[in-house]
Parts: structure tokens; sequence; C-alpha cells
């Protein structure tokens, strides 16, 4: 332990400038970061200052961390035979001590200062954000500081690790595009698994052996096998993951197939011709067996159909990612699909056995809160700590009798966006700077409250469907 | 005497390319062991395996008594190790510098440090960074002996220092490491000389021979052989005359097995009774360039 304290303290004055630096930054978040109530109705320069800071923050803090972690690494670098370190009595247990330290010391401890500061001065409790900054740190650590360490401890000099880092940066931000954002959480949870282990097991061989050839295979191997899976992780075993790891509930839901009510007479198109136009079949599954006040959404649908003749048509699955709010699922799930012409024919001549899985997540909606204008911030459950207040905007449309209402609820840490129907998440918190997310509502109102409701996942289903007899000509639109 | 360091079959291959090839070497306590050989005979190789830099492919060494590949924090408080090769904390001052790794040596003399720096004199406060390569070695070296290693390890210590520097780092060398054995690999030959007890010749990564100095100069002897007449070289040369030359009426070569009777009596017997025989000793750098020469011919 003392060999490790010397070790850090010689990290801390050799790098003093780059950690000033750092740590200036982080004073820079900090500050900026403390956000007026109703802020948009103010017209401030400070607000604007607040915004660049903040924007800039989210790269520069990260970057500022790999860089004097790579630099700390780097100091008694672990890569190559000519440190002077190496004959001298180091313990490696100590280095990688005094390391981690540094990570502590100059990483953890100012950010998590930052970050609770941030969640007392903007008006959120403390105590019970800290599971959520705990978890914050985690993430962070996994996702910015092992691989910056785990890249400088494979390389020998900082332009290593920045020409590393050129190639490998832009590579991590494609590769994070990829999977459902409706369920972000499964390809990101790989993502940190991966990251931890691919940077542990480096950290853990340099530290330990220091064979750099063989630490430079497991990160290479690593990271393409992560970004492997990342990109080739099945959708329905992600949503079979969120259906198993979310809440759960007794079903009885029950899909229908209902035909689309048609144009009573469909115009003659003179210029296309019949059979050359793009045919759709349009199949609707209704959802039944839902109590008052649940809905829900539907996140992907895979069909099978099977004419007597045994001929099998299964088309792809149908993922749909960008249907969110409550307004979008509530009746069902439509999909279009297009038989190919080859077994159109056959599918066509005569009634088809149609099977279907639909993926849905079934939504409940919240209790009304009632957030009465012009009191003090106050906690409620499931939005935050909200306020109230009646605000002119200039340039408002104003409906005679009503008055134009705005709420703001804020929460710390959340693994949501607070939207409603927000994605799905486990976690006490998704990665983030800063600690705090804001939900506004405008609202033109006769009393002095503002009513709000929310959609909260309530479980994530597979509902079946099986019908032996489907006539596809109910669901041709082109007929 | 207990070898401090030993090798035993100890090979080191990089890729295809062999470096050290079955090397045996091995360093009494109390020598001062130079380790010669030409540029690429595997000197620095052979030193950073012994001090577990690299590790073998084949074999192993033995030092302080332990496997190279297990010298720890204990091992390494009781070695000093100087290199040309190494990186040093060029940010730090000197002064630091010594406060810094005072505290990895239980056996750390201040007094001998803060001697060390006076008799180098090297400037406290100066950032090693500023200071000339000369001056960057010697703070190593008292870095290293301040804690009385029980064994010294110098990597070409010699190279790029001017003939002051040279001769300053190898007074202290000799004042300050009376009890330390010392491996020195040097192609630096007349400073190995000056202060080397025992001498290994490697060649090509392994160790032609490895003998106290005192008997190698026993050893070898310039033999410069005068005849009546124009000479013309034996059919059955003695293996162990290395370099033979001749000019006019004169056969010089380098008797690599000297023993003053036995070479006469060879002379006479090749070159008859008439032939005068001048015997001269010869330094240690003569000794390598026959040798080395020896060999590239061999390959």
């Amino acid at each position: 332990m003392r060999q490790a304290v010397h070790i850090f303290l010689k990290d801390s004055r050799q790098l003093r400038v780059p950690i000033a630096i750092s740590l200036a930054w982080t004073v820079v978040f900090a500050g900026t970061g403390v956000l007026p109530w109703f802020m948009e109705f103010r017209n401030d320069a400070w607000d604007q200052i607040q915004y660049v800071g903040q924007r800039l923050s989210t790269y520069v803090i990260p970057i500022g961390w790999a860089l004097i972690v790579s630099l700390a690494v780097q100091t008694d670098a672990l890569a190559g035979d000519r440190q002077f370190w190496l004959t001298r009595p180091y313990s490696r247990g100590s280095l990688a001590l005094a390391k981690a330290m540094f990570v502590v010391a100059y990483v953890t401890l100012p950010m998590t200062l930052a970050q609770g500061t941030l969640v007392v001065l903007n008006d959120l409790p403390l105590s019970p954000s800290l599971i959520g900054l705990a978890f914050e740190h985690v993430l962070l650590t996994i996702v910015f500081v092992m691989p910056a360490a785990a890249l400088a401890a494979m390389t020998g000099s900082m332009a290593q690790v920045a020409l590393s880092l050129i190639v490998l940066v832009p590579a991590a931000m494609l590769v994070s595009d990829v999977g459902d954002p409706l369920m972000h959480w499964v390809w990101g949870t790989v993502a940190t698994l991966g990251l931890g282990m691919v940077g542990g097991t480096v950290l853990l061989v340099q530290f330990r052996h220091r064979t750099t050839a063989q630490s430079r295979l497991i990160g290479l191997a690593g990271s393409l096998a992560l970004a492997s899976v990342l990109v080739a992780l099945p959708w329905k075993t992600a949503f079979a993951l969120q259906s198993r790891v979310g809440p759960t509930r007794n079903e009885s839901l029950r899909a229908s197939l209902v035909p689309l009510a048609k144009p009573a007479v469909r115009p003659p198109n003179q210029l296309i011709d019949r059979r050359l136009m793009d045919r759709r079949l349009h199949f609707r599954f209704a959802i039944a067996g839902l109590p008052a006040d649940e809905y829900v959404q539907c996140q992907g649908v895979e069909v099978s159909v099977e004419a007597t003749d045994g001929t099998r048509w299964q088309p792809a699955l149908r993922v749909f990612p960008s249907y969110t709010g409550p307004s979008t699922g509530t009746e069902g799930c439509l999909v279009q699909l297009q038989p190919a012409e080859s077994i159109r024919e056959s599918l066509e001549s005569r009634p088809v056995h149609v099977r279907a899985s639909i993926y849905v997540t079934r939504l409940i909606r919240t209790q009304e809160s009632r957030i009465e204008v012009g009191k003090a911030p106050k906690h409620f459950a499931n939005l935050g700590v909200c306020a109230a207040r009646e605000l002119n905007q200039p340039n408002q449309i104003r409906v005679p009798g009503e008055t134009l209402l705005h709420a703001e609820c804020r929460r710390s840490f959340p693994a949501s966006l607070m939207a409603d129907a927000d994605p799905y998440s486990p976690f006490p918190a998704t990665l983030a700077l800063h600690p705090v997310r804001i939900k506004r509502w405008s609202v033109s109102s006769t009393a002095p409250v503002v009513a709000t409701q929310r959609l909260l996942e309530n479980s994530f289903l597979r509902v079946d469907f099986n019908a032996p007899e489907v006539n596809l000509a109910d669901f041709d639109f082109t007929k | 005497m207990t070898p401090i360091v030993r090798t035993e079959n100890l090979g080191k291959r990089f890729g295809r390319t062999t470096v050290l090839d079955d090397l045996e070497l091995s360093v009494e306590e109390g020598s001062v062991y130079g380790l010669v050989g030409a540029n690429g005979a595997g000197k620095t190789t052979t030193v950073k395996v012994l001090m577990n830099i690299l590790e073998p492919s084949s074999g192993r060494a033995l030092v302080l008594g332990e496997d190279s590949r297990r010298l720890g924090p204990a091992h390494f408080q009781q070695i000093g190790y100087v290199s040309e090769n190494q990186d040093m904390p060029t940010w730090m001052t000197i002064d630091y510098f010594m406060a810094y790794l005072k505290p990895f040596y239980p056996t750390w003399d201040d007094g001998r440090a803060r001697e060390l720096l006076t008799q180098f004199e090297l400037p406290r406060d100066r950032k090693l960074k500023h200071l000339s390569r000369g001056m960057r070695m010697k703070a190593a070296l008292a870095s290293s002996l301040a804690y009385r290693p029980k064994l010294l390890v110098l990597d070409e210590p010699f190279s790029g220092l001017d003939p002051l520097m040279r001769d300053e780092f190898i007074e202290g060398l000799v004042e300050t490491a009376e009890d330390t054995t010392m491996l020195i690999s040097s192609h630096d030959l007349a400073e190995i000389e000056s202060f080397a007890t025992h001498i290994g010749f490697l060649n090509q990564g392994r160790l032609r021979f490895s003998q106290s100095l005192s008997a190698l100069s026993d050893r070898f002897r310039e033999v410069e052989v005068t005849l009546d007449a124009a000479p013309g070289l034996p059919a059955q040369w003695p293996a162990e005359w290395l370099r033979p030359e001749t000019s006019a009426r004169v056969v010089r070569f380098v008797d690599s097995e000297f023993d003053h009777s036995r070479t006469i009596a060879r002379v006479r017997r090749l070159f008859g009774d008439t032939a005068r025989v001048d015997v001269t000793p010869m330094s240690l750098r003569s000794i390598f360039v026959a040798l080395a020469r020896e060999s590239r011919k061999a390959a």
C-alpha cells in the first residue's frame, strides 16, 4: 500500500498540468450544469454559455479522462523493454493499485462531487440518487476509463494511443448505433460487459505478465468479437431477454386478424397496369384481453403463411423501432407484406393457414399527478420533482378564458428519458454525464393545476396467432 | 566461489532469428565480469534475460540463486542496473529521482547517496532531461549504488561517453563498488581491461570462452617468426594459431593457447632451427579483434 501511494504521488506530480486541466473542466461542467426552472422562458446570455459548456463537456470530459488515464498508465509503461522501473523493486500489485488510485482521485471523485453538487443544486434530493450515482460511475469507468487504460497498457507511447483512438473511436461509434432503440439496454449491456471483459483481461495480463503481444491479440480479437456479437445479436433473443428480465404479469392476451375496411369504389387507374402494381397484404392483428387503461405497443411481427398445396411463405421479422407513444399500438399491430409473384397464385387460390408471433409491450397508464401552479417544487411518484407556472411567451396564441400553463419535472440518473412509454431498462442509470433529466409539458387549462399522466411498461410479451383458414383476398388492397 | 549469475543452455529467439544459443555463463561472486563481443553478438539480450526484461526461449538463467523469470522486488532490492538503452524518468530532478527511489530500497544509504552525487559532480536540482548523456549515466549509476547492491549489471555503460566522462565513470565504479559483483556488457575493451577480473567473449549468441583476465592475457600472444628466406605457410597449420600473415621473411600469428616452451618447440618444428621467434603480450582489444576476425572468417 505504501508503495502504491508513493507511485500515485509521483504520477500526480508528473501529470499535475493535465490533471489540473481535467479538474478545471469538471468545474466548468458543474458550474454550467445548474439548470434554472423553466429555463426555456428566460432570455439570458448565461443560458447560451451553459448550453455550450454542457455540450462541450460531453466530449471534453471523456477525452480528458482518456488522456490522463493513458498518461498515468504510460508513466510506468507496461509495453516495451526500456523502462527504468522494470529493474527496480516495483511490485506489480502496487503499480496496478497506484493507477487505480489515480483513477479514483482524478476521475471518479471529482465527477462524483460534480454530479452530487448538480443533483442538489437542481433541487433534487441526494440520498435517493446515490444508487444511480454509483451505477453511473461503474458505467463511466467501464466505458471510458478501462478501454483507455487497456490501450495505454498495450502501447509504448501516447502517439500510439492517439493513433489507435483515431481508428477505434469511429468504429465504436458505428457499432454503438446497432440494435433496436426500444431495447437499447440489451445492446448497451452486451457492449458494457464486453468492454469490461476485454479491457479487464488486457489489464490483468499486462499488469501480471507484461506479455504485450498476447494482450494486443486479446484486445483485437475481443473487440472484433464484441462488434460481431453486437451486430449479429438477434432481435428475438433481445426481446426474450427483456421479457424475462422486465416486469411480469399473469397474461391472457389474444390476437386476432382483422380485415381492414377497403374503399367502397376504387377509382380506375388508367396509367398503371394492375398486374404491375405493388401488391401488398395488409395484416392488422388486434390484441384483446386488455383491462381498461392498459395498452399495447407493437414492437415486432413475424408471419408465416402456408397454402393447402404445401407452399410456405415466411417473410422476415418486421420490427417497428420508431413506433413510440400510446396512440400507435393501441389498436393492434399493422404489418404490410409483399409476397413474391412466384408464390402469389398458389397462396391466393384457396384459404391459407396463417401463423404469427406478435411482440408487444404492454403499457399501463399511471395515476394522474396534479401539479399546482406557483407552488414550490414537490416530489411526485414516477415523475420526480415537479413545479408548474403560468408563463407567457411572445407571439403566443391564447384561447380566451384559458391560461397556458407549463409544468416541469426533474429526476436524477433516470434510466429512461422520461417520455411516455420510454424504452425499458432494468438499471438504475444510463450512461450520461449530467445527472438530471427534465421533462416539460405545456397545457391550456382553466384551473391552476397541470394534470399529467404517463404510460409505463407493464410487461413485454409474445402473443401467438394461429388461423387455419384465412382468405388472403380480404387483406389485399390492390383487389 | 559461488556463481551469482549462471545460465544453463540459455536460448533466446526473436521469430526465426536465434540471438542466444545454448549460452553457459557463470559470474562468480566478487568478480568484475566483462561480457564482450561485437555488435549483435547477443550481449544486451543476455543482460535483458538476466534482468527478467525478456523471457528466455529455452534454458534458464539464475540470478542471486533465483530463476530470472521469478525475479521480484526482493531481488531487485539487491540488484543495480544501468543501461544506455534505459528510458529514465527525465522529468525528475536528480534530487527527486533519488528521493523517489529511496523508499523502494531498505538498504538505501542517504550518506552514500550524497557522497555519490558529490563525487559524480551531479547538479541536484537539474532535471534529468537537461543533463548530458554522460551525466545521466552517472545519475543512473549513483541511484544504483546508493543501496549497496550485491550485483551491479551495466549494459554498454561507456557508449557515447567522452574520454573524460569514461574515466570519471570508471573511477566511480571502482571506488564505490568494492563489495559488489559486477557484470558489464561492453565492446569498449580498453575500459573493460582496466578493471575487469573476468572476461566472457560472446559471438553469434554463443560464449566462445570465459575466464579470468590474467589467464586470458597469459593464453594469448602475438608471435613473430623471422626466417632466412621467404616463407610459405606449412600445410599442417595448428588450429590455435590465429590470423597467420606472411610478409618478406616474416610470419606473424596469434597463439590462442600460448605456452612458451611448447610454442617455441612447434615453431622450430615447422620452420626450422634458424627461425627467430619474438613473442609479444596482447591487449584485450587485440585478442578481441583476432577472435572476432577468426569467427567472421569461419562464418
